[in-house]
């Protein structure tokens, strides 16, 4: 997930409505993400789920798609 | 109450109150489920789940280098591959590959994504956003985009089981794109281009028949048909 292995906490007292919706946006796909595995893990109890692999910490994103530079590739790969 | 209870309860709560989404692609997930299904007496069927995202999906590459570093030989021998969006992409890449060769994959996932950090993927049409707001089926023109995916990925042979997750967008249905299902019209680079095709950003990928968007709206990851195939 893109927020991490868990949905980061941030101070949204001073946001305006595009933070509003980018907030929006990253607990969204972060439950979305959530829901698929959850829904496999109650229809599927006897399966081993042997690894759930998220980044350590939330990955950059931006308002368009494929806006990182090769710097940033690379440091997501890492 | 559980931690997952809760979690599935909190999430209930947001669909409730979801309102149209947009940008959504702007989040890419970069999640990977590795499943081991054993039953008493058969051997291990593996999966190997990749959830969509747009470039943050090279972690998956990264991901999987690291887990085939720290685990023994045989253990990332996986049976059956599903991605959803990026996750498509290597998904295709690592399925171009006998069981068991995994590794040998990894450096043309990070390539592919690289690729896509160097060029140019998309660009305004003619008449600019306003053309794509108004008269096209998204914002950009990704004529770049499907090319790109088109001549890295046109040799890809698929060696093993696959499953990507797709949309169709006149029934707006989920559907899937199989090893089975490929034929000289329904071609595996197409599938992919469905995969990057965002929508809002970009225009749906037209096979003439029916217009798909990536899986990702439906399902960001499509753990079921992994396992489905290996209790089948």
């Amino acid at each position: 997930m893109t927020s991490g292995s868990d949905l980061e906490k941030v101070d949204a007292s001073g946001y305006t409505s595009l933070e509003m919706l980018y907030r929006f946006i990253e607990v969204h796909f972060y439950y979305s993400a959530m829901d698929g595995l959850l829904r496999a893990k109650f229809a599927y109890p006897n399966v081993n789920f042997r690894y759930v692999v998220t980044p350590s910490k939330s990955l950059q994103w931006n308002l368009t798609p494929f806006a990182y530079d090769k710097t940033t590739v690379d440091a997501i790969y890492d | 109450m559980d931690l997952l209870t809760k979690v599935y309860i909190n999430y209930i709560k947001i669909l409730t109150r979801r309102f149209i989404i947009i940008m959504k692609y702007t989040i890419s997930s970069a999640v990977m489920i590795l499943l081991g299904l054993t039953t008493v007496e058969a051997e291990t069927c593996k999966v190997l789940a990749l959830s969509g995202g747009g470039q943050s999906s090279v972690f998956q590459a990264g991901a999987l280098q690291g887990i085939l570093d720290s685990t023994a030989n045989g253990d990332t021998g996986y049976d059956i591959v599903t991605g959803v969006a990026g996750g498509a992409i290597n998904a295709a890449l690592l399925v171009d590959y006998s069981k068991g060769e995994e590794s040998s994959a990894i450096p043309r996932m990070k390539s592919f994504w690289q690729g896509t950090a160097t060029q140019t993927m998309y660009q305004e049409w003619l008449g600019g956003l306003l053309d794509g707001l108004l008269l096209e089926g998204g914002l950009y023109d990704d004529s770049n985009l499907k090319a790109y995916i088109q001549t890295t990925l046109k040799d890809v042979v698929p060696k093993r089981e696959f499953d990507i997750g797709v949309v169709d967008l006149l029934s707006g249905k989920y559907d899937t794109l199989t090893k089975k299902d490929l034929d000289d019209q329904t071609t595996l680079d197409k599938g992919l281009i469905s995969s990057l095709s965002f929508a809002g950003y970009f225009p749906p990928a037209d096979d003439g028949k029916a217009k798909f968007y990536d899986g990702a709206s439906v399902w960001n990851i499509n753990i079921f048909p992994g396992i489905n195939y290996c209790l089948e």
